[in-house]
């Protein structure tokens, strides 16, 4: 009779793992999902395998007109690295202005006590002589070696003298290899 | 400073969602628009979603998102539009519009009012102010424009 494959569920990684060992994280209790890793001895990493992203959101849309990276009336959206690794970072918004003249909107995330930065950001803006701007963008970015349990908050700005405003933001985290 | 329970009794579901390895514990909340995870020491996030009037323009948002709409055309067309969270009623101010205690459906019906932003000129205009001085090419006449360009060309020549 062949054994059932049985791969455990669980909330913390195993402390002795073995090459090949397939894992089930559950990295949000309270809706039910999980990330399925495998462990590769060689590398000492966990591989990631699958499972849905870790994803965070605020549908309000709300503005600043601050020209350095500033939260908005509702702080983030914000994730959360569980485990130290490599992941890719998405995010998007629909972006919209008072302005009417050559400006940009940017949406970029601190990684923990580290300030948001413009390489990191995804960018909505106008031409020359444009109108109101309003569009929907994303990016996708690959972060190495977060440290765990590092805080990925969504910050903002608009250099230009006009309100921006920002609604439908989300951050989403997706492991690549952790350790 | 706000509290899980202060989240919880403005309506948001709030649990863990993991435990990190430093002792602390990450929480997930969702309600309102709003999904997200923190630290149980992240009194950023506490507040900000128990501050009073950004919870009341969520909720405003979430259950009205048509008067959100005609909100943000009206803040783009030159008017002030502000929420009172107490009451969820609107107040609309701008030119000689001057608009309180709106309910979000009679918001919407305020889509009609006019844009008091000045439409900023195109390029071929400007060229022509820069030209001709004349401040605004639309309200100028053809003999006007034609005059001024013809100034214009014998000065340069």
């Amino acid at each position: 009779m062949l054994a059932r494959a049985y791969v455990p569920e669980v909330t913390s990684f195993p402390t002795t793992p073995f090459h090949g060992q397939v894992i089930d994280y559950v990295f949000d209790a309270v809706n039910g999902y999980d990330w399925r890793f495998r462990y590769n001895a060689a590398t000492a990493k966990w591989r990631y395998i699958g499972g849905p992203p870790m994803f965070a959101e605020v549908t309000a849309q709300e503005s600043t007109s601050s020209a350095s990276y500033a939260a908005l009336g509702t702080t983030g959206p914000a994730v959360i690295t569980p485990r130290a690794g490599d992941y890719f970072v998405d995010q998007g918004a629909w972006f919209s202005s008072t302005g009417s003249n050559s400006e940009q909107m940017l949406m970029s995330y601190d990684i923990g006590g580290t300030g948001a930065v413009d390489a990191d950001a995804v960018i909505a803006g106008t031409s020359a002589g444009g109108t109101i701007a309003q569009s929907a963008s994303a990016r996708r970015r690959f972060k190495a070696s977060l440290a765990a349990s590092t805080t990925l908050t969504s910050k903002y700005k608009i250099p230009a003298a006009a309100a921006g405003f920002f609604g439908n933001r989300w951050i989403s985290l997706v492991p690549v290899r952790v350790s | 400073m706000a509290t899980i329970d202060d989240m919880r009794s403005l309506g948001y579901a709030v649990g863990v969602a993991f435990p990190t390895d430093d002792d602390h514990v990450v929480y997930n909340v969702s309600g309102f628009g709003v999904q997200m995870y923190f630290r149980d020491d992240d009194e950023d996030a506490l507040t900000s979603i128990c501050d009073p009037y950004a919870h009341a323009d969520r909720c405003f948002q979430f259950n009205n998102p048509e008067a959100q709409v005609v909100r943000m055309q009206l803040v783009q067309n030159g008017y002030a539009v502000t929420l009172d969270p107490k009451t969820g009623l609107l107040s609309v101010v701008g030119g000689s519009t001057k608009l309180t205690k709106l309910a979000p459906a009679d918001l919407v019906a305020q889509a009609e009012l006019p844009n008091l932003v000045p439409t900023p000129p195109s390029a071929a205009e400007a060229v022509l102010s820069a030209l001709t001085g004349i401040a605004d090419p639309d309200t100028a006449t053809v003999a006007d424009v034609v005059g001024a360009v013809a100034a214009a060309l014998q000065q340069s020549a």
